[in-house]
């Protein structure tokens, strides 16, 4: 159950996409969750999916990948979609029960939200499946800089990031441990009653806060003991570079925007 | 117990790893799965200061946006923070908040403050859906917190217990300077 966890869903293939600077990345994806927002119609919606198809394409990673990236979230889409069918109102009646109406409105609109979900998650699919987590956490350090200024804490907010990312296994492993050791005394997580089966739940928590615990605290000791004073002016491992490419990327998507309000005004 | 500022933060790792794993401990249940994931962020705010829930919520949310497959199901990445159920994982901070704020101003009764901030939590989660979704009041609201009431109830109690154990482990409540 926890191994998916380890590695993030980095898949390498070496891609246009996978080489583009993590920075760029990250903006334009978050970008595209809000542009989309301005699409009202079919044929704005079927620009962007064909253009989150061609960004996906273009990443080499199988399909798969991406699948596996939307299944445990189509559930939800589709609740809320059902959700919008059934309570909206407008337009021509299908069906009426109650306080549920099916309605054309409430139809169109049912499509249109499954489109926004199912393109968001798509693209944000593409960033993590085309870059790895140490990088996207440089990425966010590198865009949080200017906070600085208003006394965000960026260096302490990176270095707790990254901290969580090296112990994120360490956890896990432990966590492991411990649920086979109250498989060992005959805890059973998966049947008995309901209330049984949430107090097993106890056991595991209560070891494993405790274990958190000890090992933040000898960290903080050997830190301390060495001196550690946090992140300002210390050297980078890993340097991020803009390129050329990460600039077309950044206008391709100035382009798309261009299509989406030009869409927008003429429909 | 957290003397020093680096040592705040350490702790906070440590408990956005803790939020990461308890998302991942699922329950089987008829109809809604039980994820402990809620119960641990009681549980932090119980044990912990405002501002070290706060850096600990912020880092778990940090794991989820780098793509660590961290929120409830596995799922990862800027389409969860902003899909419809992104609101339920935001709400953290105020559902933490609130819970420091009762806590300092009832510390005999840690379950009202878990109530409050649980129940508050769900309201934001169904808030949000509704705009995200363009839901109506009604349909958000019923979905949105009428299904999660009597585990949120349960967590919430569990959270105080739990939180209380944990307390008095610690002596004092975790800090962050």
């Amino acid at each position: 159950m926890f191994s998916k966890v380890l590695f993030g869903r980095y898949v390498p293939t070496n891609s246009f996409i996978h080489r583009l600077d993590p920075r760029a990345k990250l903006v334009l994806s978050f970008y595209f969750i809000v542009i989309i927002f301005f699409a009202n119609s079919w044929l704005a919606y079927a620009f962007l999916g064909l253009f989150t198809l061609v960004v996906i394409l273009s990443t080499k990673v199988k399909l798969g990948f991406f699948w596996d990236g939307i299944k445990p979230l189509i559930w939800i889409i589709l609740f809320t979609v059902i959700l919008q069918m059934l309570f909206s109102n407008g337009g021509h009646i299908y069906w009426h029960w109650g306080i549920f109406s099916i309605t054309q409105f409430g139809l169109i609109n049912g499509g249109y939200i499954f489109c926004r979900f199912l393109l968001i998650i798509c693209m944000s699919t593409v960033l993590t499946l085309t870059t790895p987590p140490l990088l996207i956490a440089d990425a966010v350090e590198s865009l949080m800089k200017p906070l600085i200024k208003i006394k965000v804490p960026v260096y302490e907010i990176a270095l707790m990031l990254s901290i969580a990312l090296r112990f994120v296994p360490t956890l896990l492993d432990e966590t492991q441990k411990i649920m086979n050791a109250q498989r060992a005394r005959g805890v059973d997580f998966s049947t008995g009653s309901i209330w049984k089966r949430i107090k097993s739940v106890i056991p595991i928590l209560i070891p494993l806060f405790i274990s958190a615990f000890n090992r933040a605290d000898e960290l903080a000791t050997a830190m301390e003991a060495r001196g550690y004073r946090g992140g300002e002016g210390r050297s980078k491992f890993r340097i991020l570079q803009w390129h050329g490419k990460d600039t077309a990327a950044c206008l391709v998507m100035v382009v798309v925007t261009i299509v989406l309000v030009g869409v927008r005004l003429y429909s | 117990m957290a003397k020093t500022r680096i040592r705040g933060i350490i702790y906070a790792a440590q408990l956005a790893i803790l939020l990461a794993i308890s998302a991942q401990i699922i329950i089987p249940l008829p109809l809604i799965p039980f994820t402990a994931q809620t119960l641990a962020v009681g549980i932090l705010a119980t044990i912990s200061d405002i501002r070290l829930s706060t850096w600990a919520i912020g880092g778990y949310l940090l794991l989820g946006l780098v793509g660590l497959p961290v929120f409830a199901g596995g799922t990862a990445g800027l389409g969860v923070l902003f899909g419809p159920s992104g609101g339920y994982l935001w709400a953290f901070f105020v559902q933490a908040w609130l819970i420091s704020l009762v806590n300092k101003k009832a510390d005999k009764y840690l379950i009202v403050g878990n109530l409050v901030g649980a129940f508050s939590q769900l309201v934001i989660g169904a808030i949000w859906l509704k705009f995200t979704s363009q839901l109506g009041w009604q349909a958000a609201l019923t979905a949105g917190i009428t299904p999660f009431l009597i585990p949120a109830v349960i967590k919430a109690v569990l959270a105080a217990l739990i939180g209380q154990l944990l307390l008095r482990r610690l002596r004092e409540p975790l800090q962050l300077r």
